[in-house]
């Protein structure tokens, strides 16, 4: 079938839904969360991403490390967890110089970086959601977080929201 | 008016497209997944309807997917032609 067919061809009638859970904070990780949220949402699916434990960093205002959260623990681990642009790689982290590398990578082989993902996301209005129980125990709250954060999720409401369409745990 | 744009032919309709619709231009070229489509989908959501979006893009993934999943989301495929080498152009209408 070549492409003139396919774009000619019929109208799907099934609904599309794609849900991630977005557990992991670290840099490959994200990657993978918000190129599938940008690609689903680009080809017509509706996209839920829950974050929830590391993967909160994603969505921290403060892209760096900061002193966010309520309380000295909380607010000492903020600082270590950071925000996006302090996320490490997964393996061969090489004390945050991996990430960089993979930054210039990205950008020389013209393959959007995880920042132009994330912003990609956000125009096409991706719905992200952060999860309650690790914000309790992170001591962060909805300001925390960027704007396009829709809501405050517990487990049974990403359950509704997710249903009827495929999810995915990264 | 609406009778009238019925009664013209198909290619009679695309001829007064693109005389009297606006038409961008994207190039893709040098985009990889998932920016193929993210970036068409993102220009598509800028224009006004009945205005096209003419892309230039490369085999592959990017020809196979940008005009299905245009399509799939109720946008109209006017044209899909080859330029040069690798390149394919894909006239897009909203």
């Amino acid at each position: 079938m070549g492409a003139t067919d396919i774009a000619l061809g019929k109208l799907p009638t099934e609904p599309k839904k794609l849900s991630l859970i977005s557990f992991s904070g670290d840099f490959d990780k994200l990657v993978a969360t918000f190129t599938l949220a940008t690609g689903a949402a680009a080809i017509g699916y509706e996209v839920n991403i829950f974050f929830t434990f590391w993967g909160l960093d994603a969505i921290k205002k403060k892209h760096g490390r900061a002193f966010v959260g309520k309380g000295f623990l909380p607010k000492l681990f903020g600082y270590f967890m950071g925000g996006l642009r302090s996320s490490p790689v997964s393996r061969l982290n090489f004390l945050g110089l991996s990430p960089k590398i993979f930054r210039y990578l990205m950008r020389k082989n013209n393959v959007a970086t995880l920042e132009e993902l994330v912003e990609a996301a956000k125009v096409l209005e991706v719905n992200m959601y952060a999860c309650e129980m690790a914000m309790h125990i992170l001591g962060l709250e909805k300001n925390d977080f960027i704007h396009e954060v829709k809501g405050v999720l517990g487990v049974a409401t990403f359950l509704e929201l997710s249903e009827g369409g495929r999810t995915i745990f990264i | 008016m609406l009778r009238s744009w019925n009664c013209l032919k198909v290619e009679e309709q695309y001829l007064f497209n693109l005389f009297y619709m606006a038409t961008f231009k994207l190039d893709i070229t040098r985009e990889h997944c998932p920016m193929t489509f993210v970036k068409t989908k993102i220009e598509l959501s800028k224009l006004k309807s009945g205005d096209v979006l003419e892309v230039l893009l490369t085999e592959g993934e990017p020809l196979q997917n940008v005009p299905k999943s245009s399509t799939e989301q109720g946008f109209k495929v006017l044209e899909i032609s080859h330029v040069e080498g690798l390149v394919h152009k894909v006239l897009i209408q909203k």
